[in-house]
């Protein structure tokens, strides 16, 4: 369509369903009867009302596309205010009624599955979300918190302020901890000392 | 339980090995005069670091007197933390977990054993049911999840271990009087923790007798780049656990027992993973023995 649909149909982009279904019986009703005069008024006739079908159905698509992402907004901001008060249940089964996968999708299974402890399923959501947004930069930050979270060692959720220091073992380095124990060793070590104490052996 | 919530011992000093001995002889008394002497074989370590939790969450001093172990009748007495409301439900906990974990053996493996056990551990499961009603419910239902999990060939390793977690965030709730969220969440951490670390011990095992492997669902043949890629995500899975269950300890206020605490969280769990990821295959004793350890069961 070279034209835009509503202007063929003659109402504003901001119209409802009710308006742009009403606005195109309105407009065949002008072209329906002189469809069937012969000759040239027929043909144009015909041409017209093949234009205003192609527009409604054009202008339908637009705005029940533009009734899915403001409804999806809505849908989403009531869905963070559940996870805020902690419905976490609630918050999924609204997640669930939502076809469309977008990026804020993502990010807001991925919190749900952060908060009951999931946390691979949340990794993998919020790689999901920056899969579709790769730009948004409130993923990202959740996406690096989350790995440095999990890998790792500080990062604590502080519940008592600041982490106790001065516990037992905390700074031991595991790796060079265990000396693999040789009982032969221990056998002459001890009878070299016996030797010494008592020469009995 | 399980028994792979251990210290180590090797890097214990021994004040902290003495206390944590405590808590495991008391709890060994504490069965057996809740329940019956044959009990006392349940004891294991999961319930000994439970313990010593418990007491640093109920902010309770344990008393302690000297006694011997019942099967050195002729032996130096070491000091034993006497029997309390604390020890008494974990006790119970005990008792119920093993019950339903035989259960679960035995619609796994049928083997004669694990009918005995259970049949041993009903009539105490009868005794403990009485005084944890809703624990005992709730612990049927969540074994009962994780069955329908398993029969479904669930791949998700989060979803797998979402229940053996909350029975322990369950156990936790239970056994101490007042919980919070930290506490709670290092439950379920060291839940998945156990979870996945038993499911990597039973790799091997479980594609031979073609049973239900949380880490290999769909029963693959083991080949070495499958072992390699497990091996990968349990690591990941398991020092990430670790990680969660030490930043909420960091958390804690610990007043009791500090070393013997410190030890199993800072120490015990990391030394623990590393000898599992290492050693796949191989029996304990076999493991135990290559790391250095004395011949101490480790059940």
């Amino acid at each position: 369509m070279n034209k835009n649909p509503f202007q063929i149909l003659g109402i504003s982009e901001n119209a409802t369903q009710e308006e742009l279904f009403s606005a195109y019986r309105a407009k065949r009703c002008e072209y329906e009867d002189k469809r069937f005069t012969l000759g040239e008024e027929g043909t144009k006739a015909c041409e017209m009302l093949d234009k205003i079908d192609e527009a409604y159905r054009e202008a339908d698509g637009i705005l029940k596309n533009r009734a899915y992402i403001v409804d999806y907004n809505s849908d989403f901001s009531g869905i963070e205010a559940m996870i805020k008060e902690g419905r976490f249940e609630d918050a999924q089964d609204g997640l669930n009624r939502i076809h469309i996968r977008t990026g804020e999708w993502h990010y807001l299974q991925a919190i749900i599955f952060y908060k009951k402890m999931w946390y691979n399923e949340a990794m993998e959501q919020l790689r999901l979300a920056l899969e579709k947004e790769p730009m948004n930069e409130r993923y990202r930050e959740s996406y690096g918190k989350l790995d440095l979270k999990l890998k790792s060692q500080s990062g604590g959720r502080g519940f008592y302020g600041e982490p106790q220091q001065g516990r037992s073992y905390q700074n031991y380095n595991n790796a060079g901890m265990h000396r693999p124990r040789c009982g032969c060793c221990e056998i002459c070590g001890a009878l070299v000392c016996l030797d010494c104490l008592c020469n009995c052996c | 339980m399980f028994g792979y919530v251990v210290i180590d011992k090797q890097n214990m000093l021994i004040k902290d090995f003495a206390d944590y001995r405590a808590y495991y002889c008391g709890l060994c008394k504490a069965l057996g005069s809740c329940h019956s002497q044959l009990t006392r074989l349940t004891v294991n370590y999961d319930i000994t670091f439970l313990a010593l939790v418990a007491h640093n969450m109920d902010k309770r001093e344990p008393e302690i007197k000297k006694g011997r172990c019942v099967t050195k009748a002729i032996g130096r007495k070491f000091p034993i933390v006497q029997n309390n409301e604390i020890l008494n439900k974990i006790a119970d906990i005990n008792v119920i977990l093993g019950y339903y974990k035989a259960e679960d053996d035995i619609l796994d493996k049928g083997s004669f054993i694990y009918k005995f056990i259970r049949a041993f551990l009903f009539f105490k499961l009868r005794r403990a049911r009485k005084r944890l009603p809703e624990f005992e419910k709730k612990v049927k239902i969540l074994y009962q999840d994780l069955r329908e999990l398993e029969k479904n060939k669930e791949t998700s390793l989060d979803k797998l271990s979402h229940p053996f977690a909350s029975t322990l965030m369950e156990v936790g709730r239970v056994a101490v009087n007042e919980t919070n969220e930290n506490f709670s969440e290092l439950c379920y951490n060291l839940g998945k923790w156990i979870y996945i670390i038993d499911a990597y011990d039973d790799l091997e095992k479980d594609y031979k007798d073609k049973k239900f492997n949380p880490l290999n669902p769909n029963g693959e043949e083991l080949t070495s780049v499958l072992r390699e890629k497990i091996k990968e995500v349990a690591e990941f899975n398991l020092n990430s656990a670790i990680n969660i269950i030490r930043s909420c300890y960091d958390n804690m206020d610990i007043t009791i027992n500090e070393g013997a605490l410190s030890n199993v969280v800072y120490l015990g769990l990391r030394f623990k993973t590393d000898s599992v990821l290492n050693n796949l295959g191989q029996s304990r004793q076999t493991a135990c023995f290559r790391q250095g350890h004395t011949g101490e069961h480790n059940e």
